[in-house]
């Protein structure tokens, strides 16, 4: 189904080749994961089979890619596009309008198909990928989960051979992603042929034919998805684990005695919605790493907003460390670092942002620019301007300007989405490091292997009853 | 969604097809043009007060009156000396009024549309417009982003606020190129990727390979929008029937 013949690409401007003589060849109906450190070439090798390399990104192809049969150098990527449907990491960058229904009707209507066979492709699209109750929702109102399978759905509508998913669980929750890998075994249960790139292993387990790991451009190992067990190879590779017990339901509730930031009485909800909390009370430990989770909608991100004074609340009372503060004041000790690092980049170098949080912050704390930029493997990228940074580096480069404003309350909303097993692990020593500083640390992500790693305890938010939720034992001593 | 934020309303003008509004706005806007006479403008002023009156959104229709009132009083304590001094000129009060005229009843009918109007009506709209790809496709982006566009600015205020920049009049006037650099440098940087995204999407769609398009569900004017254009088309005939025509001898 997807042949590649001796692949060498290399970019406009770059000495190096992204891809050095790959060969590989992907059999109708299977599903291929692959993945491999940041930078090995993953993305690439996504590019030359749906032919944006080199038809968008120019630069020079060696060797030949085919898919159905039909070589890729001949073809425009529209052409391409008719057997390869593409998923984005994030879906929302794919969407052309804003109902779920106009979405997956989108590209149909724009290849001229009759409306007759739009509407049925329509409800078969939604039925595999279940999500025939949105049809008339609005998508900006949808979770992380929801638009990724309407992202689907509308690649699924258009009856491609092959489909190609760029890192498609980097902003699911873990019931997400269960239903991401029951639709993907679906659809090659149908004869779509998978084509899937992540960092994350374990969610594939079940369903992946086979398994490449890439190292600097071309393919280190490829086999069954049990190579994924030889923990020698992961570590080689800089890959995450195979396997990875949820440890939501482990960790335990922060100590009502604990020291750092406390919360009561807090009732919030947005106008003509269900409240969110109803007199919520909680703790936010110093000297510890608290996974705050719940499921999509639950409030974890208004819950911290409120918390810092983005988002003002009647209702609450906030202390740290037994001294009353005012979300406001609390903004001012605290870090907050988003999910989206492109909104965070402001100034002209990686040195200049990083000189910045550090002066803007409160200039106490362990953390220097050398010692983060080194330990977060950025000390070679000082001078270079922040948004030309690969979407890894500039995640570095935030979590690494949250770390240098010296903050008591460090909040971070997603921060390995795009992060591979080296990187995740580098940045887990670095929580802990902020954590043995006193820092309360609030993670808030669905990465378990993250969580599993670096979280001492759990903070529950429920979606209709929210509380904080007692459990059972206590996995590290903080 | 919007195309403001506000209210799901669900009132006579909401329910209106967005051409309908469209047609509107741009029928006012031409004929206001034309008009030079404050009776005509006042009677096209006043319904499209009322217009825009059922939207609900008062308070920025407060908002948007209080602007243009300010405008009005600015320049009436330039232009009333000078129509004083200048006793023996043509210029009059009703001169001065015109141009307030034209600019309230251009307002009344755009706010109206901008406030009723769901941004995916208006996509919807241009899309029955039959346009050709290359104008459809940036024109329904602009628009399908403009929440998302709003929602990028709130974002970056924020992260500005988290990092301890403070961003407002008296930052834009002391360090007005950092100020913008800080505001605008992720916003810019933004748009050229989401533009960058976009592109690659269409063409990962295969759109553009045929140049015929069709519509799964195409929509039809109702009875409300026969009404609300036949409404506006005798009310505007009218106004240029004053001015121009049979009824010139209504004027003062």
């Amino acid at each position: 189904m997807i042949r590649l013949h001796h692949i060498s690409y290399r970019y406009p401007f770059q000495k190096e080749f992204a891809i050095k003589d790959l060969s590989l060849s992907v059999p109708a109906g299977t599903i291929t994961l692959v993945t491999g450190r940041s930078g090995c070439g993953k993305s690439t090798l996504i590019r030359l089979i749906n032919g944006l390399a080199p038809h968008h990104f120019q630069g020079e192809l060696q060797g030949e890619v085919g898919v159905c049969g039909s070589p890729n150098h001949s073809c425009s990527v529209g052409e391409i596009a008719t057997r390869v449907g593409t998923l984005f990491q994030d879906p929302e960058s794919q969407f052309f309008t804003l109902i779920v229904e106009e979405e997956i009707a989108f590209a149909m209507e724009w290849r001229g198909l009759p409306p007759e066979e739009i509407k049925a492709r329509i409800h078969e699209a939604a039925a595999i990928t279940g999500i025939e109750h949105l049809l008339e929702h609005e998508i900006l109102h949808l979770s992380e989960g929801e638009k990724q399978r309407v992202a689907l759905a509308s690649v699924v509508a258009l009856h491609p051979k092959v489909i190609i998913l760029d890192e498609p669980t980097a902003n699911l929750d873990p019931e997400a992603t269960r239903e991401l890998a029951r639709t993907l075994d679906a659809l090659a249960a149908r004869g779509t042929t998978l084509f899937i790139v992540d960092h994350r292993l374990y969610w594939l387990k079940e369903v992946a034919t086979r398994v490449v790991v890439m190292e600097k451009g071309r393919i280190a190992v490829e086999g069954p998805f049990s190579i994924l067990e030889d923990e020698a190879l992961r570590k080689r590779h800089g890959l995450r684990e195979a396997h990875v017990e949820n440890p939501i339901h482990t960790l335990p509730e922060p100590p009502d005695d604990s020291d750092g930031i406390a919360v009561s009485g807090l009732s919030f909800g947005f106008p003509k919605k269900k409240p969110l909390f109803r007199d919520l009370s909680c703790r936010l430990p110093s000297g510890a790493v608290t996974a705050l989770v719940g499921p999509n909608g639950a409030g974890k991100t208004t819950f911290i907003r409120i918390l810092t004074g983005l988002q003002a609340s009647k209702t609450g009372r906030f202390t740290l460390r037994g001294t009353s503060i005012t979300p406001d004041a609390l903004l001012k000790e605290s870090a907050v670092v988003l999910q989206n690092s492109d909104h965070q980049l402001h100034m002209k170098s990686v040195r200049q942002e990083m000189e910045t949080a550090y002066r803007f912050g409160r200039q106490q704390g362990p953390f220097t620019v050398e010692g983060v930029s080194s330990h977060l493997g950025l000390e070679g990228l000082l001078d270079r301007h922040p948004q030309s940074l690969s979407g890894g580096e500039k995640q570095r480069l935030v979590i690494a300007c949250g770390l240098l404003q010296g903050p008591s309350l460090l909040v971070l909303d997603e921060p390995t989405s795009g992060l591979d097993g080296n990187n995740m692990h580098l940045f887990a020593e670095l929580m802990e490091t902020a954590a043995d500083a006193g820092i309360s640390v609030v993670l808030i992500s669905h990465d378990l292997e993250l969580l599993s790693r670096v979280c001492h305890f759990a903070l529950h938010l429920k979606q209709k009853a929210p509380h904080t939720v007692e459990r059972p034992q206590r996995r590290h001593a903080s | 969604m919007q195309a403001y934020s506000g209210t799901n309303n669900t009132g006579f003008i909401h329910r209106l097809d967005a051409r309908t509004k469209m047609a509107v706005a741009a029928g006012v806007s031409i004929v206001v043009v034309c008009l030079k006479e404050p009776l005509p403008l006042a009677l096209i002023g006043i319904m499209g007060f009322f217009f825009l009156l059922s939207t609900g959104r008062f308070r920025l229709m407060a908002l948007a009156y209080l602007f243009i009132g300010l405008m009005l009083i600015t320049a009436a304590g330039c232009a009333i000396p000078i129509i004083k001094l200048l006793k023996g000129s043509d210029a009059s009060y009703a001169d001065f009024l015109v141009p307030f005229l034209r600019i309230i009843a251009t307002m009344n009918v755009v706010l109206a549309m901008a406030l009723s109007n769901r941004i995916q009506g208006m996509l919807s709209a241009l899309k029955s417009l039959r346009l050709p790809l290359f104008i459809y496709l940036p024109t329904s982006a602009t628009i399908r982003f403009i929440p998302v566009f709003m929602e990028d600015v709130r974002q970056i205020r924020e992260s500005l606020k988290i990092r301890g920049f403070h961003i407002g009049v008296k930052s834009l006037f002391l360090h007005p190129i950092l100020t913008l650099r800080l505001m605008f440098a992720p916003l810019v940087i933004r748009a050229l990727r989401s533009a960058d995204d976009l592109g690659m999407a269409a063409e990962l769609k295969g759109i553009g390979l045929t140049t015929s398009s069709t519509h799964h569900n195409p929509t039809r004017l109702g009875f409300r929008d026969a009404f609300t254009l036949l409404f506006w088309v005798l009310l505007l005939g009218l106004s240029l029937g004053i001015e121009f025509g049979p009824l010139k001898e209504m004027l003062p």
